[in-house]
């Protein structure tokens, strides 16, 4: 009997391809609801593929437990029988899972490379699959894992513990700039690094490696199905030793290599990636907007986006909402209308939390007027607590010549306490 | 009763897995308690609040043990017996669930006790809510597709909490139950709702299903 065969035979019998289209949904679903602007480029696009990964994960870990545990517990397969080595009758239950595991992510990829904008060039159009193969090493993990609990727990609780496994390995696992599987952000200045991507895939691979070569036959029709101690052993350690290296490993690295970057028509120059061309008008809708703010403020020419400008000049951010990218440039303005002034400190060392005030309120209103209303509900910041929101919020309405009055008095303000310039 | 049916109800009980149930239910506080702040990893939306911590899960652990336990090891009795057990099951669901809360509120008065939980009125308010709730859930699944599957409710379930039970601000809306701020009637009309449907398909909604894909190969 080919292996083909044997794999086909289980694949059939298995409850997993029932469950493919809902998860395939779950997928989908999951990638384009998560946040508005997920497709605004190819990489936010190829993360958002990562997000549901989590639920998929659960979702098939929890079946391959079942599986383990109903083959376990009511009894053989009839391939047992068939001088068929026992590595190659694990392979075929845990088969539909594996499957299951790598069409639903494919699908997730396809969702994102048909609606990811069509006005990038195919080059900028390339989707990152790194992202997509974080999400599939932590299926592979939960698929591996609850084969063998399955296999070992002959409970009906086996399943519902299984499908936690992926959850908490999920939220547990972190390396130095981020979670392990499930990268929440990816600035367009980085790319994921291929040998934390490997690493990663690694891990999973041995843990299904290890469900594959570990099971043994049973000695007894009803007894409970046993497991070769050394393959067992040597899996496991080589599945922590990826797991801990994986999270050792930061995902996100510089990209390399020359990028011509992409720039609004209108000053100031607001620039950005090749593969951001969709954010292109919204950044010409800003850049008019702070060419019009009042003339106390120095706004620069050119603000390339984060990465692209020189080091320790300020950057434009461009995550998510277009809040981020007028409070980049607010800061920019600022900082630039400021020149050397820097937030002076008491004598225990802290900030002074008056010229904070002044400064965090002057650049929320320029911030609001560049975004072109108050900070959207969905937005929070650290600096909340010492905003003077009703100036902000009164200013957003005065005439020209009340702005520029308000804006020149904060700016003296500012000036009169100066810190001590950094060397 | 018919002395048959004692006799059924005497085996059904002893099948209950009782040393399973009570572990777990004493399990999922403690786990909450050690799952301190940690959060689940959904909050794809930069600087915004969407709180998603891991206790708000771990009653899901209850649900699926109760619901396993009712299923019982004997198919073939409640099965046979089905009207007069369904019954005895609905009491002991709800004798279960208030031994969960019962155990929450000793967890987490120990864990106050030891430092571990700065103010515990709060968390065990919302422990309680989402054991009702998410017993209710997974109950209900089991008795729909079988007991090895009511895990399953309780995922997807999450992913929709996740996903679409949030505010504009990030804010768990009423409906979530498992999110939401205990003060959301909303979210307590559910949890309950859920656990009186889980009574209700208990006391008559005839056996549980039962799987038929796994059958051995061959």
């Amino acid at each position: 009997m080919s292996m083909v065969h044997v794999w086909w035979m289980e694949y059939r019998r298995s409850l997993l391809p029932w469950f493919a289209l809902p998860l395939l949904v779950i997928q989908v679903w999951g990638m384009s609801s998560a946040s508005s602007t997920w497709n605004e480029s190819s990489t936010s696009a190829s993360l958002a593929v990562a997000w549901p990964g989590m639920f998929i994960a659960a979702i098939l870990g929890g079946l391959a437990a079942l599986s383990g545990y109903t083959r376990a517990h009511w009894g053989e397969s009839i391939l047992a029988n068939a001088a068929i080595p026992r590595w190659r009758i694990e392979a075929a239950l845990i088969t539909p899972a594996l499957v299951v595991s790598i069409l639903v992510p494919l699908g997730g990829l396809l969702a994102a490379w048909l609606s990811v904008p069509g006005a990038l060039s195919s080059a900028a159009k390339g989707l990152r699959v790194e992202f997509a193969l974080l999400a599939w090493s932590l299926s592979l993990a939960a698929i591996g894992m609850g084969h063998i609990l399955g296999r070992l727990w002959l409970s009906r609780l086996a399943p519902g513990v299984a499908a936690l496994i992926p959850i908490f390995l999920a939220a547990a696992m972190h390396r130095p700039d981020g979670l392990v599987f499930v990268p929440l952000l990816a600035p367009l200045k980085n790319v994921p690094s291929p040998l934390a991507v490997g690493t990663t895939v690694a891990f999973g691979l041995a843990v299904i490696l290890t469900a594959v070569i570990g099971p043994k036959a049973r000695s007894l029709p009803g007894g409970r199905p046993g497991f070769h101690r050394l393959p067992v052993v040597l899996g496991t350690a080589a599945a922590l030793s990826l797991m801990v290296a994986s999270s050792q490993l930061p995902l996100m690295v510089p990209r390399s290599g020359e990028v011509t970057p992409l720039c609004t028509v209108g000053s100031p120059h607001l620039c950005t990636y090749p593969e951001a061309i969709a954010l292109l008008p919204t950044l010409e809708t800003l850049s008019t907007r702070a060419a019009n703010l009042p003339s106390e403020l120095v706004v620069p020419l050119k603000v390339l986006e984060d990465g692209l400008q020189d080091p320790g000049q300020p950057g434009l951010i461009l995550l998510g909402d277009p809040w981020f990218a007028a409070e980049s440039l607010s800061t920019a303005i600022v900082n630039q209308t400021l020149g050397p002034c820097t937030a002076p400190t008491t004598p225990s060392g802290d900030l002074t939390t008056s010229w904070l005030t002044e400064y965090y309120t002057l650049e929320e209103w320029v911030s609001a007027t560049i975004y072109g209303s108050p900070r959207p509900e969905t937005v929070f910041s650290t600096t909340d607590p010492i905003v003077r929101w009703d100036e902000v919020d009164s200013m957003l309405g005065a005439d020209a010549t009340a702005q520029s009055a308000w804006v020149q008095g904060h700016l003296d303000t500012l000036r009169a306490q100066c810190g001590p310039l950094t060397p | 009763m018919t002395g048959a049916t004692r006799h059924a109800t005497r085996l059904f009980l002893r099948a209950f897995r009782w040393p399973m149930v009570i572990a777990v239910v004493v399990l999922a506080p403690t786990l909450a308690v050690v799952a301190g702040s940690s959060q689940l990893p959904v909050c794809t939306r930069q600087y915004q609040s969407c709180d998603s911590p891991l206790w708000a899960y771990t009653p899901v652990l209850v649900g699926v043990a109760i619901a396993v336990s009712l299923a019982g090891s004997f198919p073939e009795i409640d099965q046979s017996a089905a009207r007069h057990l369904g019954a005895y099951k609905a009491c002991y669901l709800i004798t279960v669930v208030a031994a969960a809360a019962l155990a929450i509120v000793a967890v987490l008065v120990a864990a106050t006790a030891l430092g571990l939980v700065v103010s515990s009125t709060p968390l065990a308010t919302a422990l309680v809510r989402n054991t009702l709730g998410w017993v209710g859930c997974t109950v209900l699944v089991a008795r729909l597709f079988g007991s090895p599957l009511s895990w399953v409710g309780a995922v997807v379930a999450t992913f929709v909490f996740e996903w679409f039970g949030r505010g504009a601000s990030g804010t768990a809306l009423g409906w979530a139950f498992a999110i939401a701020a205990t003060t959301e009637s909303w979210s307590w009309v559910v949890a309950t709702s859920l656990m009186l449907a889980a009574i209700f398909m208990t006391v008559w909604g005839g056996t549980e299903a039962r799987l038929h894909f796994a059958s051995p190969t061959g």
